[in-house]
């Protein structure tokens, strides 16, 4: 089971909970797996099969430089990340790092 | 001062000769000014002179008729920025907000804020005939602080705009239920319970900061030079921190494909966060396709003032709960960071950073990015942490007080540990910053005695996080044994050098066999910019990665020279391969051999490595305050900091100085100043002091070397962190000489006078 | 930066029929480094720049034992503060020669200049006020003196007549038992305009004070000279009160503005403090003592 923290901004939708144990061996599974349990999560996260532009996650603390594709070990903690990439990810008119 | 390294390296951690040097110091480096093609016209860029205004009418006839301009462009020449939006905000698709503020669409949003611009055969008739465009402006009134902006009925910079709950920091998710004027979002972070946090607490303090607008104040203005031809090519040459962000940028306004644009990186005259953004290279690259001939722009000084992206100006609010022994059980703030015309202040990374050195139960922090009439601003060094950071630093200097235990002992008490959760949740892993706080409090500076009246000492921590993102390179063995380093990072900070340490580390060679180079976006695979205290990092993951494959080729070329089992040959670190019968070859032997053998060597990587380590620091300084004039001169100064491993100690000693002296800046000197029409009173370098050379003492550092386990060699961002800790440490050195408490940074003699004057 | 032309004078009597030439819009060109900024942001319409640094009379720089101080009108600072016998008998010059701007603006930046821009906050005009300097001045109608108390008669203002330029400043040799003093504030210790400067010299007879001058620079339209400031130290010996007083005085006199530089409380404030440390430094100056200009 991965341990999946929680970030303020989205408790509404998980009951309030600041974590959620699922099952997942990818971040996407791990992903689609909260999603009954937070309602709504995953249109939040997930936009046309891949992390949608601004969000990363994180699985025990490293960000997930493969996105949805990163695999989870067993027990990890994953986390919703406030990206906070400095330099490296602030353009204008663009939430996120280019692809 | 260096600590010894854990590992016992042939080239890193050595301070060789930078291979830009030379051309540097004898200014025959290439910069975008230096750029001059055939044909080439000079184009110059009208600002608006007022905060925020209805445009009216833009009449270029004069302009046009005068002999030598040879075209005059507005937003109106741009293709269409698809207008996704609606409904402000509440998309991540921008694009509008990024045409927008290169050139103005039907209103000004700031005093400088570029509404035209035009080219000409000569720049003294460019500078002419901006005076003959004639713009109608309609006057509007400015919003001008956090506090105007986010007020009841105050109103709005964008009309359609509305707040929204941040899902992350770049993410916007749904419209808040507190919708508050001008703030285009709203981001919490939170763990624990905080109403536990602070029932738990014996004491409780709450003070509110406030920091004023500082730009990054890089020495060369923003230039670019663009030609786009005949068969719809575009080429630009220019300044910049990350040339495929560039690319990137120029596509999406220009509509063009990015195979089409070619981005050629000059040497970069600093950037500190400031050169990501485009301004005037859209310009350049459409008054090129109206004239068909190359145009070169370069910002004067004062526009880079006023039209591009300073850091935000902050308001601060944090409150602490702690036990009396001091041990720390609630920690709140609320961040309100000013955005400028466009949202995208860094106020999440404030409100992440400022409680990270410490292990606190129960957080949580409320960021507001809040439009204003001001320039949107990008960027700077660890950005959003340093005002974050003061609020909480001073706060724990005046709990320390309270509680009357030693600051840094404080600190070290509640000092956050492998393990110990961040505001958001996720768990430190293998950190430096006990071995930091430990190295300050065994640093001469703070074991010395200060002496003298008027004199005062002050300790502040400071947190990054660090980046890791996309890097490529390649590297080529030549016959004669050397390799040449083809780089996509731009280098800012001498990455030239580390890059190549890095490799001739890997390949057992010399430093002075490697060859950097850095090139265009059309000659390397997709790079990041050198930002985000990124690239000696991820960058040098790659050249490491590219190493190995140079190894792994060499060795199966020795293999097939000897005629043996590969598995058999063996690349050792100091660069000899080593095969049966104590055959070998150095790598200067078998690089002579290639050609003959099945020709070149190349290896290449590209990587997007994770195991970015966090960066901590802890700042020492002591001041003397004129009792009389309110002046403050620093007086020593001892910046420590964990930098995992330090490739070349001269460039992290650098990075640590230079970062110190731009927090000193903004502690002392430092500020935008408006009137009360929003006009910029100081866009200059003489009225925007930076601290100079006679301002500032030498900046001692001390290297904590804890290897980052995310890295081959170890290495941790060191660029940003360093301008993190001065704001409050200069700070509480004041207060220590005044008693005073400056919550308002700068402390300029004009309002530290104010507090230490008698009341009129 | 403008379009414009250069020329080089040899002579005073070229420069006088260029300037006359060139109309209103011809200036001066001496060390530039007011100038060449002017007509680069267009604060000021510029056609032709008279270079006077080929005009010997204007790079001068004499000071005979006794017979005073002759300075070229585009003599630059580092020449002034590399002169063993101005350094020696006009320290106070020193004290603004060697913090105008920076070490590579001093190569250029002149005293003559600095007089002729006419700003409020000049560093150099003070220490001339207080030494009793005149400016000799070059033009159509030949040549006159005017004392650089009267020259400048409002920001950017000053009594020069079109086609008149400034030639030479002259500083009586001081006289025995005197000693004057510059000092200025800047939040940066370098690259700065002063919030406020002032300047002060004081001569004494026999452990009283004979003559005092006190000039505050950057606190009302012109250089200012504080004559109450000198009434309160003239008379008696130098004492905590008389220079009180003085600082009393000066603050009165002040007219500041409230700018981004300095706010009013603060430079009122400020011309007090200055005064004070100016004429201890002055008293000193006189007593043989050496003052660094620049400690």
């Amino acid at each position: 089971m991965a341990t999946v923290f929680i970030p303020a901004s989205l408790r509404r939708l998980c009951g309030d909970r600041h974590s959620v144990e699922v099952e997942g061996a990818t971040l996407r599974q791990v992903i689609e797996n909260l999603d009954p349990e937070c309602p709504g999560i995953h249109a939040l996260i997930v936009e046309e099969g891949m992390l949608r532009p601004g969000i990363q996650l994180a699985v025990n603390g490293s960000t997930a430089a493969t996105g949805l594709l990163r695999e989870v070990p067993a027990d990890a903690e994953v986390q919703i990340l406030p990206a906070m990439s400095g330099g490296a990810g602030e353009a204008p008119g663009r939430g996120a790092p280019p692809r | 001062m260096v600590a010894p390294a854990k590992k016992p390296y042939r080239v890193v951690g050595s301070r060789p000769v930078r291979p830009d040097g030379t051309d540097k110091v004898t200014g025959r480096a290439n910069y975008g000014a230096d750029i001059r093609l055939p044909g080439m016209l000079y184009g110059r860029v009208l600002r608006s002179p007022h905060a925020h205004a209805r445009i009216v009418r833009i009449d270029a006839a004069k302009a046009l008729a005068l002999p030598g301009v040879k075209a005059v462009i507005t937003q109106a020449d741009f293709p269409a920025a698809e207008d996704a939006i609606t409904d402000l905000g509440e998309t991540a698709s921008n694009l509008k907000w990024l045409v927008d503020n290169v050139l103005a669409s039907d209103r000004a949003l700031y005093h400088g804020h570029a509404v035209a611009a035009l080219a000409a055969t000569d720049p003294h008739v460019a500078e002419d005939a901006l005076a003959l465009i004639e713009v109608e402006y309609e006057e509007l009134p400015p919003v001008l602080s956090v506090h105007e902006a986010m007020a009841e009925g105050a109103p709005r910079v964008h009309p359609n705009m509305h707040t929204v709950e941040m899902l992350a920091r770049f993410s916007p998710g749904p419209r808040s239920e507190h919708d508050i004027p001008n703030a285009a979002s709203h981001l919490r972070l939170e763990i624990g319970d905080l109403d536990q946090g602070f029932a738990e607490a014996e004491v409780v303090i709450e003070r509110e900061y406030e920091t004023g607008t500082a730009h990054q104040g890089y020495i060369e203005p923003h230039n670019g030079t663009a030609l786009w031809n005949e068969s719809g090519e575009l080429t630009v040459w220019l300044s910049t921190q990350g040339p495929f962000m560039m690319r990137d940028q120029l596509a999406r306004v220009l509509k063009l494909p990015v195979s089409k644009i070619r981005v050629i990186p000059m040497e970069i005259g600093g950037g500190f966060g400031g050169k990501i953004p485009v301004y005037m290279e859209p310009m350049a690259a459409v008054l090129s396709k109206k004239t068909g001939r190359p145009v070169k722009m370069i910002m004067q000084r004062d526009e880079v003032l006023f039209g591009t992206g300073p850091t935000s100006a902050t308001y601060v609010r944090v409150k602490l709960g702690a036990k009396r022994d001091g041990t720390l059980t609630a920690a709140e703030a609320y961040l309100a960071y000013e955005a400028g015309a466009y949202p995208g202040s860094p106020v999440g990374a404030g409100g992440m950073c400022m409680f990270s050195p410490y292990s606190v139960p129960n957080q949580r922090a409320d960021c507001y990015d809040v439009i204003v009439n001001k320039p949107k601003v990008s960027a700077y060094r660890a950005p959003g942490a340093p005002a974050g950071s003061f609020a909480m630093e001073s706060t724990l200097d005046e709990l320390a007080e309270q509680l009357d235990i030693d600051p840094l002992e404080l600190r070290q008490r509640n000092a956050a540990v492998d393990g110990t959760r961040r505001i958001d949740g996720a768990a430190f892993q293998s950190i430096g910053n006990e071995a930091v706080m430990r190295a300050a409090a065994e640093s001469p500076h703070w074991n010395s005695e200060l002496q003298g009246e008027n004199r005062g000492r002050g300790i502040a921590m400071g947190y990054w996080g660090n980046g890791g993102l996309e890097s490529s390179a390649y590297a080529t063995v030549n016959r004669d044994g050397t390799v040449g380093l083809v780089l996509g990072s731009v280098d800012i900070g001498g990455q030239r050098a580390a890059l190549a340490m890095q490799i001739a580390e890997t390949l057992g060679i010399d430093y002075e066999q490697v060859k950097p180079i850095v090139v265009d976006t059309d000659s390397i695979g997709f790079t990041a910019v050198t930002g985000g205290s990124r690239t000696t990092f991820a960058t040098g993951w790659a050249v490491h990665e590219a190493g190995l494959e140079i190894r792994r080729e060499l060795e199966a070329r020795a293999a097939r020279i000897w005629e043996v089992d590969a598995s058999l040959v063996h690349y050792d670190d100091d660069g000899v391969i080593r095969g049966p019968e104590d055959r070998s070859f150095t790598f200067r032997e078998i690089a002579g051999q290639l050609h003959r053998t099945g020709g070149t060597v190349q290896g290449k990587a590209d990587v997007m490595p994770e195991g970015t380590g966090p960066a901590f620091a802890c700042h020492i300084v002591d001041v003397e305050v004129d009792p009389d004039t309110a002046k403050v001169e620093v007086l020593r100064y001892t910046a420590i900091q964990d930098v995992g491993t330090a490739i070349h100690p001269d460039y992290v000693e650098g990075q640590i100085q230079g970062g110190a002296v731009q927090g000193i800046g903004m502690a002392l000197t430092e500020e935008y100043v408006y009137d009360d029409q929003g006009r910029l009173r100081n866009a200059s370098l003489l009225d925007y002091r930076m601290p100079t050379t006679l301002d500032v003492p030498q900046i001692d550092t001390i290297l904590v070397e804890e290897p980052n386990p995310g890295h081959p060699y170890g290495v941790r961002g060191v660029g940003e962190v360093p301008i993190v800790p001065p704001l409050a440490a200069v700070a509480n050195a004041i207060h220590q000489a005044t008693g005073v408490r400056t919550r308002r940074l700068p402390a300029s003699p004009r309002v530290l006078l104010e507090e230490l004057l008698p009341e009129e | 930066m403008q379009d414009l032309r250069y020329a080089r004078a040899s002579s005073v009597a070229e420069a006088a029929r260029l300037l006359a030439d060139g109309g209103p819009t011809a200036r001066v060109l001496a060390g530039g480094t007011d100038v060449i900024v002017q007509a680069r942001e267009r604060t000021r319409q510029i056609t032709l720049f008279v270079d006077i640094k080929g005009i010997p009379e204007a790079v001068d720089l004499r000071a005979a034992n006794g017979e005073g101080l002759t300075l070229g009108a585009a003599t630059p600072c580092h020449q002034i503060y590399g002169d063993a016998a101005v350094t020696s008998s006009y320290p106070a010059l020193i004290d603004a020669a060697s913090l105008i701007g920076g070490t590579a603006i001093q190569g250029r930046a002149s005293f003559g200049g600095n007089l002729c821009n006419s700003s409020p906050a000049a560093d150099g005009v003070p220490p001339l006020i207080a030494l009793g300097a005149s400016a000799l001045i070059a033009g159509p109608g030949g040549e006159r003196r005017v004392p650089v108390a009267r020259f400048t008669t409002g920001p950017g203002q000053n009594v020069l007549e079109e086609g008149e330029f400034v030639v030479a400043l002259e500083v009586p040799a001081p006289a025995p038992a005197s000693g004057a003093r510059f000092l200025r504030f800047i939040p940066r210790n370098e690259m700065d305009i002063a919030v406020v400067n002032v300047a002060s010299s004081l001569r004494f007879d026999g452990g009283e004070v004979v003559e005092a001058c006190v000039v505050v620079g950057a606190a009302a339209p012109t250089a200012l000279v504080v004559e109450a400031a000198g009434e309160a130290l003239v008379g008696s010996p130098l004492s905590e009160e008389s220079i009180a007083a003085a600082a009393a005085a000066a603050r009165d006199a002040v007219r500041p503005i409230d700018d981004m530089r300095g706010s009013i409380r603060q430079r009122r404030h400020l011309a007090g403090v200055l005064t004070e440390r100016t004429l201890r430094d002055a008293a000193r100056r006189a007593r043989g003592e050496e003052v660094v200009s620049h400690p």
